[in-house]
């Protein structure tokens, strides 16, 4: 069954084609919001609450099947995250500390977001997305300014700014 | 090809790849999503509870009509009008 026919069982009443849809997408996306948000338990957080946006935008009719399913869901889980980075800096608590549920699952995944984290820590919420997209997701500059709703000159404005923070920051380390 | 070591963004892609969500991740979404959905779930009572307040206020608005009608046997359109009104600003 394709995603969209899934899409279509819930519109229809079977909640129960939700998890085709988990199944089929959780760990591209788990893995896209770990590395945006620097943590495993994180990202999952900000998973789930996108299947539940997702969820009830499905029983409101809110998605047309237009796009893809995977690409609607990358949006969705990218701009959740963006969203808990920008609380999370007003609140100003640091990243990367909630990792304590289950430390002996996936350690070499988790020390590789611990590093990752470390590297971008700097950058300011909508870099840091970015940064992550392009270099980690490998996602055209286009693609992330549909993802985010910003012009392609907007995206790699803040692709310049990011770099040049993480090279300034390189050099400080190589000195 | 490699990468170039001095690299830090490609190497913590590399390293990043293996990332997978937790064991017992699709059970807690399951669970979050079925706690969205009302136990008497169906498309018609979704449609009626969003349209509840809409059909509720028709379909009073027909019953003061019909009980106008009634009351006022062959009065003019104008007059039936104005007692509806008027019984629905008392």
């Amino acid at each position: 069954m394709s995603l969209k026919d899934a899409c279509q069982r819930i519109q229809s009443g079977d909640g129960n084609a939700f998890a085709i849809i988990v199944d089929a997408t959780a760990t591209q996306l788990v893995r896209l919001a770990a590395r945006i948000m620097g943590d495993l338990s994180l990202g999952e957080d900000v998973v789930q609450e996108a299947y539940c946006k997702a969820y009830d935008a499905l029983m409101d009719g809110q998605f047309d099947g237009r796009s893809e399913v995977q690409t609607w869901l990358y949006r969705i889980v990218t701009n959740t995250a963006l969203d808990a980075l920008r609380s999370r800096a007003r609140r100003t608590l640091p990243l990367g500390n909630a990792d304590v549920s289950n430390p002996t699952d996936q350690l070499e995944a988790r020390a590789a977001l611990r590093a990752l984290d470390g590297w971008i820590a700097d950058l300011p919420p909508d870099q840091r997305v970015a940064i992550v997209l392009k270099e980690l997701e490998g996602q055209s500059s286009v693609a992330i300014g549909k993802t985010l709703s910003i012009s392609e000159g907007a995206v790699e404005q803040l692709l310049v700014r990011a770099r040049s923070t993480l090279r300034a920051r390189r050099d400080r380390q190589h000195d | 090809m490699t990468e170039p070591p001095d690299d830090p963004m490609a190497q913590l892609r590399e390293a990043t790849d293996g990332v997978q969500p937790s064991a017992g991740f699709a059970s807690r979404v399951a669970t979050a999503i079925q706690a969205r959905k009302p136990s008497t779930w169906s498309p018609t009572l979704m449609l009626v509870e969003r349209r509840g307040l809409w059909l509720t206020a028709a379909a009073g608005l027909a019953c003061a009509v019909l009980l106008a009608v009634n009351l006022n046997g062959l009065k003019t359109l104008n007059a039936l009008v104005i007692n509806v009104l008027s019984e629905l600003t008392l």
